[in-house]
């Protein structure tokens, strides 16, 4: 449970490691290019070409990235070992993983398993039904929580000042023309899903893609969101406002169900 | 006995035999892992609550009802049973039959008193109905029309309650095992040949579905919206039961439908028949159906009138008999409990 106070607190203190830091930066910067030459990750994190050479050489013998074939650095699988440690001490996915699939089955769209933690929702499990080609979001993935349907559930069920800090941290950005990008009506829509507990992202994250999510709570609160993520050509209005939302919370109230009753699982 | 009883699940139910318990003079604790409902009821019997089971065992109790989600059973009563506790089983036994056969293994060279809470059985109409097939008084029975319907009665719609998962069905798993427990009463639990059936959900998704006070529905029991809103079970099933000894059963379950709720047993025989009503527990009803040729042809109609009791209470009262007399221990009730499983399960993989 240590890792609940990572759920919503978004500003850390206390000092920092330089190079930490700018490693860091460095690993950012070669994810979001896709992978990226030294050139542009010296441009990118401000050190000189050596430097970041140093840098990469030590991350290539530890395996944590690759040297491509036409000299550039990529990711390097060794990390999911770290996701996936930390993955399994979760309660909500041990026992929201066969609710995701059978979410994904039963609509053949792309089912995902959302956490908060520093103020972005990580999606920690995800499974494709028959439908889906191409999804959007990944394994790992971690979007702000103002522009998912995901996140709104789960800033629905914090308090106020909790996502006032929130977006405070992370703000309104404009991920899409369709983003919610005032406060006072992302909070009017936090009320509606309060009254309705299904939250809805018609746009607002990727183009042309619809979301629908609700929150899973247990005994410690609100731990995460299951969501559906559908493209737009699909989501005819009774599958988006009722028949998907039905499914989700069908799969999410079992899901915290027996998260909340895991806790009676350790002893036998 | 003088003992202390523990309620695990503290909800609608747990508070009933919490009730009975007390009445009987036992002190109760409960332990839930839900914190408001672990509140209201330290606050409603001034008793003393735990979060985990295990520390409720641990304290030193004699016997242990459990009243968590069917899923649970399992989880709170094999550690129950590993500690020589005895065990009173809201019903049913376990959301499933692999569940329900782990109980009954564990419970296997035990001398602890084990019940479920099937407690038709208790009702002195259904006792004299029992008697009298028992010895043939309606000659060889064909069929049997076993009706148990609610007008308005899904029970905490949207909880568990109506979750596949956790409860293990739907009106099946919550009625249906109350009429296969009476027809096992009845009829010795035979061995089911053949299995037709057909279930729906009619009422599950309806949001002007309105719950209204009325005898058989006890949705209203609960005055909290639940938490979660799920509903993937269904509220409705009609069966078709062909039993070995030949008697065939026609039997209807419904949380709601648009008729006055329901709750009988029409036996039809070679000799006679019966009606057991038992839609009213405390005026329930049971006539007899012959005919004679003394005279003139006649037929006869018998109205039987037996005193009532509290069913439930009965049936608690008798746990606790058994807690304190190790003779009365050794009775069936879990067997006939897991055969109530059994054919729950092979209706349901008939409709499946």
């Amino acid at each position: 449970m240590t890792d609940m106070d990572d759920r919503v607190d978004v500003a850390s203190s206390g000092r920092t490691i330089q190079s930490v830091e700018t490693c860091l930066a460095l690993l950012e910067a070669i994810r979001r290019g896709k992978g990226a030459d030294i050139e542009t990750l010296a441009e990118t994190v401000g050190r000189s070409r050596s430097t970041v050479h140093h840098y990469l050489t030590t991350l290539r013998n530890n395996g944590y990235v690759v040297k491509r074939d036409d000299g550039t650095y990529d990711i390097g699988i060794r990390f999911l070992m770290f996701g996936g440690y930390a993955r399994n001490k979760l309660p909500i996915f041990q026992h929201g993983k066969d609710g995701v699939d059978k979410l994904a089955s039963e609509t053949g769209e792309t089912a995902r398993l959302v956490v908060p933690r520093f103020g972005y929702g990580i999606t920690i499990y995800q499974s494709t039904g028959d439908e889906v080609s191409d999804p959007p979001t990944y394994l790992g993935s971690f979007e702000t929580l103002h522009s998912t349907a995901a996140g709104k559930a789960i800033l629905a069920e914090l308090d106020p000042s909790e996502v006032e800090a929130i977006l405070e941290e992370r703000g309104l950005i404009e991920q899409t023309e369709h983003t919610t990008t005032e406060r006072d009506r992302l909070f009017e829509e936090l009320q509606e899903v309060r009254s309705t507990g299904i939250a809805f992202d018609d746009e607002e994250q990727f183009g042309g893609v619809r979301c629908v999510a609700t929150s899973i709570s247990t005994t410690d609160g609100v731990v995460g969101a299951i969501s559906v993520q559908l493209p737009v050509e699909r989501a005819g209005s009774s599958r988006f406002t009722e028949e998907i939302p039905a499914a989700i919370q069908n799969a999410a109230g079992v899901i915290e169900i027996n998260t909340t009753f895991s806790d009676w699982d350790h002893k036998t | 006995m003088h003992g202390r009883v523990g309620i695990i699940g503290l909800e609608t139910m747990g508070q009933i035999y919490a009730g009975l318990a007390t009445e009987l003079g036992l002190d109760v604790a409960g332990a839930d892992i839900r914190r408001d409902v672990r509140e209201s009821f330290a606050a409603d019997f001034d008793a003393e609550t735990h979060r985990d089971f295990e520390d409720l065992y641990a304290e030193g109790i004699d016997a242990v009802v459990i009243a968590t989600p069917n899923k649970f059973h399992e989880t709170t009563v094999l550690p129950a049973i590993d500690r020589d506790i005895h065990v009173f089983l809201e019903k049913p036994l376990a959301h499933d039959l692999e569940s329900a056969r782990r109980i009954v293994d564990a419970t296997a060279g035990r001398d602890l008193a084990v019940r479920v809470g099937y407690y038709h059985r208790y009702m002195n109409v259904v006792r004299t109905l029992a008697a009298y097939l028992a010895e043939d008084e309606f000659g060889d029975v064909t069929n049997v029309e076993a009706t148990h319907t609610m007008r308005r009665g899904i029970p905490h719609r949207g909880s568990w309650y109506t979750s596949r998962d956790i409860a293990g069905g739907g009106v099946l798993m919550d009625k249906g095992t109350f009429v296969i427990d009476v027809l096992g009463y009845l009829f010795d639990d035979p061995a089911v040949d053949r299995v037709a059936a057909s279930t729906s959900t009619v009422f599950g998704g309806d949001d002007s579905y309105v719950y209204l006070s009325q005898a058989g529905g006890y949705g209203h029991a609960f005055d909290e919206e639940p938490e979660t809103n799920i509903f993937d079970v269904e509220d409705t099933a009609s069966v078709f039961l062909t039993f070995e000894n030949g008697v065939t059963v026609t039997m209807n379950v419904a949380w709601a439908e648009n008729q006055p709720g329901r709750h009988e047993y029409r036996i039809k025989g070679s000799a006679g028949g019966a009606h057991l009503d038992v839609t009213s527990e405390s005026d329930p009803d049971l006539s007899l159906f012959d005919a004679a040729d003394r005279g003139a042809d006649h037929l006869i109609d018998r109205q039987v009138e037996t005193t009532t009791s509290d069913p439930r209470r009965e049936q608690f009262e008798g746990f606790v008999e058994a807690v304190e007399d190790p003779s009365r221990r050794d009775d069936g009730h879990l067997e006939h409990a897991l055969y109530v499983q059994r054919v729950i399960e092979e209706i349901y993989e008939a409709v499946d």
